[in-house]
């Protein structure tokens, strides 16, 4: 056992060892370090570096740090800097042994007194740098830091003008907004105008301050007139603005009248600077030739400097003079935008300014003379192109127009009608522009018979023209006819007053023309019951003419014609009239039921007379009567 | 009854742990653990980061070289050599009189976990070099102590600290029987408690192992809490219970140690192989440890 003892501290030991370098990266020195050194102090690493901080017995006194950090020694001994109260051990403040990240000089940096510590005070733009040192203190040592502006600032101007930077600059403001400090008025070049808000570098180009020629306006600014209009400036601009308007245009080639003295200078001055030379004699300098060469630019023959609009033009001057209606319209009522393709080709040779409306030309040459230029020829051609022979440009309307054939159709009733009760149209009766629906008025191929203009109420009854029975002269085309001559029915006795409308009914009903309601006139029928009714319901077959004549209907005589009856004709039969044994009957007819005259009657006494014995004698009442 | 040395009386738990070294250690370490991070400021130190910690506010006297820091290393080193005297008084003829064995093996564990804690605080937390090995022998022989404690606690002992022999072993465990058998004058009672010492400890033909030994200690004390739960539920009073309670965790704590004996006591002296050479190994370190500090001129009580 106890062999086994001494093999485990023998094990123990070198483990011990092992863990202790392996965790102090096998070195002496490591093993007996309490911790790594700082990256700073890392090179003082290793057991034969000790004695460099430690001392025997004393620990790490302030002796051995100064020994090496000089400048801070100095300081101390100065008393200066964040070291000026420094008295005791460094090891006081300076941790050391804290591993290699370990912080050496530890301090506060927002509650650091910078002003108070160093004497160089934080303000304006270095105050934002207060938190971070770094900013400016670039190198490990706090204390290579110099209050000069040059320290950590370059000087861009060197070595121009000095080294007091504070002359121009502060840091209340950024380096490039130098004129916060620098009164420029102590310069020989004061600034007013424009000028004060001039970066610094805009005229000392270069960081050159010193030096800089000002005695003319060129010396700075680019000369933008081509040609030039010489160096003195202020002629026309002041230091308040490059735009200015204090030109006195009169004095241009372009004098400023009418409604030119109204536009803004950047209205045809487009680019600055004047750098196009405009040319004053030609309006298309600036204004868009809408009319795209039409006038070959001459604008003056209708336009003028008091407005573009309104201007005069007499239109007498063209072939088509502006009388009556045609004097007040506007230019657009007849000039209106052509088809692209019409005024194609003349666009082409004439330049226009870049930037002209797009909007379509108006077209000023294009249009011809003729009414059907402007106007809808609302005959469709049936006239011809001659609208004067009727109308005039005082007024569309026909005051007056006389047929120059068909004379005598023209007379009597005829005389006194308006041209639209035969010259009809569905549309309105007004001219119309080219575009507008053409009115369906027939002039010349309009028909001439009645019917254009008249109905056929008799729906084709007739087939002769309407002129053989009816004339212009007759109030109403009233017709007077023969019936005896004319027709198969003269109008004898009582037919002679009978009114036409008595025969000739008016009747709905299928006509040779159409169904509809019409007079009868053709037709009616030359037989009696044609328009009488038969009284006797069909009893007598003989034609009516046999008992009756168109003078009356009663009869004057009969005289029976049968023997049978002629033989009873005797005696008190004789002085009978007819309705003693034609008595009115109602009862069924040949015809029909009804009420007539019976024709028919027995020739047995009983037919007659009563039957006084009641049928006690027999039937034979000539064994005892006679008539 | 025989006149069989008695083990060591099973104290009432208050009356252990009035003389417990552990648990004198634990308090100790709870009151100087709450000093250092409450009073001190430990908790906010101790959590900086090591480049700048030494720019807290604490650092200045909890700090190894500090007043507090250094008064730690101080007391800690004493309290490490203090378990030699364990040693000496184990060892040496000339001081068999000066007091129990047992109150200097108390003293010896309250300063085996006293002493490293100390010296913990003493590190700040910060193990560098060498001393490290020697800080982490040091938790080692700390840990270990517990292993050994748990090992000699095992091997029966007279009353004077002296290990009972076998035979006596046996003898002692027979009067606990009879002890019990006669309070308990009741043959279902006792055959229950039989039943009992059956399932806790193990048949002499059982197989012997580390693990089985662990577990069954673990085990024990709920084992014979539901067992004391089963006596109550039988309606058994609570004098009665206690009896059968206190009898019955000696004498299965005896079979149990009887069972494990001769293992314990390989592994307790192969325990003392692997605590005495640590111990050595970090006396060495920390002797060179503190002679390099008062060379370099920190010496104790010149706090700068």
């Amino acid at each position: 056992m106890r062999r086994v003892q001494q093999i485990l501290i023998a094990v123990l030991t070198v483990w011990a060892i092992a863990a202790g370098a392996g965790t102090a990266r096998a070195q002496l020195g490591s093993l007996l370090s309490p911790g790594p050194l700082a990256r700073p102090h890392a090179s003082l690493e290793g057991v034969a570096n000790c004695a460099k901080c430690h001392e025997q017995g004393r620990r790490v006194t302030a002796q051995k740090c100064l020994a090496c950090h000089q400048p801070i020694a100095q300081r101390i001994a100065r008393k200066v800097g964040v070291h000026k109260d420094a008295g005791g051990e460094c090891v006081l403040c300076h941790a050391e042994h804290a591993g290699v990240n370990g912080e050496l000089r530890p301090f506060d940096q927002k509650a650091f007194d910078h002003a108070a510590v160093t004497g160089f005070a934080l303000t304006g733009k270095h105050a934002l740098g207060a938190q971070q040192c770094a900013a400016c203190h670039k190198g490990r040592s706090f204390v290579d830091a110099s209050p000069a502006c040059a320290a950590c600032h370059t000087d861009v101007h060197k070595p121009s003008l000095g080294s007091n930077c504070a002359t121009c600059h502060s840091t209340q403001a950024a380096f490039t907004a130098a004129s916060t400090a620098f009164d420029h008025n102590t310069a020989a070049f004061r600034l007013i105008g424009a000028h004060t808000k001039v970066a610094c570098a805009s005229c000392h180009i270069g960081g050159v301050f010193k030096g800089v020629k000002f005695a003319s306006c060129v010396n700075c600014h680019k000369e933008p007139h081509q040609p030039s209009l010489g160096s003195n400036c202020t002629t026309c601009h002041t230091t308040d603005s490059w735009r200015t308007t204090n030109v006195n245009h009169q004095r241009t080639s372009f004098p400023l009248v009418g409604a030119h003295t109204k536009v803004a200078c950047a209205t045809c001055h487009k680019q600055s600077a004047t750098k196009v030379t405009l040319k004053s004699d030609t309006c298309a300098s600036c204004h868009a030739d809408v009319h795209a060469g039409q006038f070959k630019q001459d604008c003056k023959a209708c336009h003028n400097e008091t407005a573009w609009k309104g201007g005069r033009f007499d239109h007498a001057t063209t072939a088509f003079a502006l009388r009556g209606k045609h004097a007040p319209l506007t230019c657009d009522a007849c000039h209106r935008p052509a088809a692209p393709t019409r005024v194609a080709a003349r666009t082409a040779a004439v330049p226009t300014r870049v930037g002209a409306s797009a909007a379509p030309v108006v077209d000023f040459r294009g249009l011809k003379t003729s009414c059907v230029s402007c106007h809808a020829d609302v005959h469709q051609a049936e006239l011809g192109t001659n609208c004067e022979t009727c109308h005039s440009d005082a007024d569309f309307a026909l005051r007056a127009y006389t047929h120059k054939t068909g004379g005598p159709f023209f007379a009597a009733q005829h005389a006194t009608l308006t041209c639209e009760q035969c010259h009809t149209s569905l549309a309105p009766a007004r001219p119309a522009r080219t575009g507008t629906a053409p009115l369906a008025v027939r002039f010349a191929a309009a028909e001439r018979g009645c019917v254009s203009c008249h109905q056929d109420i008799h729906l084709g009854q007739f087939t002769a023209r309407c002129e053989t029975c009816h004339s212009v002269e007759t109030a109403k085309f009233a017709v007077t006819i023969d019936h005896a001559r004319q027709t198969s029915f003269a109008l004898t006795g009582k037919h002679g007053a009978v009114a036409c409308r008595e025969c000739h009914k008016v009747e709905t009903g299928r006509f040779p023309a159409a169904t509809g309601t019409a007079v009868r006139l053709k037709g009616v029928g030359a037989t009696c019951v044609s328009c009488h009714k038969d009284v006797h319901l069909g009893q007598l077959v003989a034609n009516c003419e046999s008992c009756h004549t168109s003078d009356t209907f009663h009869l004057a005589t009969y005289a029976h014609k049968s023997k049978t009856v002629l033989a009873l004709m005797t005696g008190a039969h004789a002085r009978a009239s007819c309705v003693d044994c034609h008595k009115a009957t109602t009862g069924r007819f040949p015809a029909g039921t009804g009420t007539a005259i019976r024709f028919t009657t027995g020739t047995a006494c009983v037919s007659c007379h009563v039957d006084q014995h009641r049928g006690g004698l027999g039937p034979n009442c000539g064994n005892c009567h006679r008539p | 009854m025989s006149a069989v040395p008695a083990s060591r009386p099973a104290p009432s738990r208050l009356a252990g742990l009035v003389t417990s070294g552990v648990a004198w250690g634990f308090v100790a370490t709870a009151l100087i653990t709450a000093w250092v991070l409450l009073g001190l400021g430990g908790r906010a130190y101790y959590g900086t980061d090591l480049a700048v910690r030494a720019y807290a506010p604490a650092h200045r006297l909890l700090r190894p070289s500090g007043p507090v820091g250094q008064s730690f290393g101080l007391v800690g080193t004493v309290l490490m050599v203090m378990p030699f005297a364990y040693m000496a008084r184990k060892r040496l003829s000339g001081m068999k009189g000066a007091g129990t064995l047992k109150h200097w093996l108390e003293l010896h564990l309250f300063c085996g976990i006293v002493g490293p804690v100390l010296v913990t605080f003493h590190t700040a937390f910060k193990f560098n070099g060498i001393i490290a090995a020697a800080y982490w022998s040091m938790v080692t022989v700390m840990l270990s102590g517990f292993v050994g404690r748990y090992l000699f606690v095992r091997i029966p002992r007279s009353i004077r600290g002296n290990e009972l022999t076998r035979a006596e072993l046996d003898a002692r465990a027979y009067d606990l029987h009879d002890q019990l058998a006669l309070t308990l004058d009741s043959d279902r009672l006792m055959q229950e408690v039989e039943a009992f010492e059956a399932t806790v400890v193990p048949a002499d033909s059982a197989r012997r192992s580390l693990a089985g030994q662990l577990t069954g200690d673990i085990l024990f004390g709920r084992r014979l809490h539901a067992f004391v739960g089963r006596l109550e539920a039988e309606g058994v009073p609570p004098t009665v219970r206690d009896d059968i309670a206190r009898v019955t965790r000696e004498r299965v704590s005896l079979l149990r140690a009887r069972f494990h004996l001769e293992r314990t006591k390989e592994l307790f002296q192969l325990w003392h192989v692997f605590h005495l050479p640590l111990v050595y190994l970090l006396l060495v370190i920390a002797a060179a440890h503190i002679a390099l500090a008062l060379y370099m001129g920190y010496v104790p009580f010149r706090w700068s």
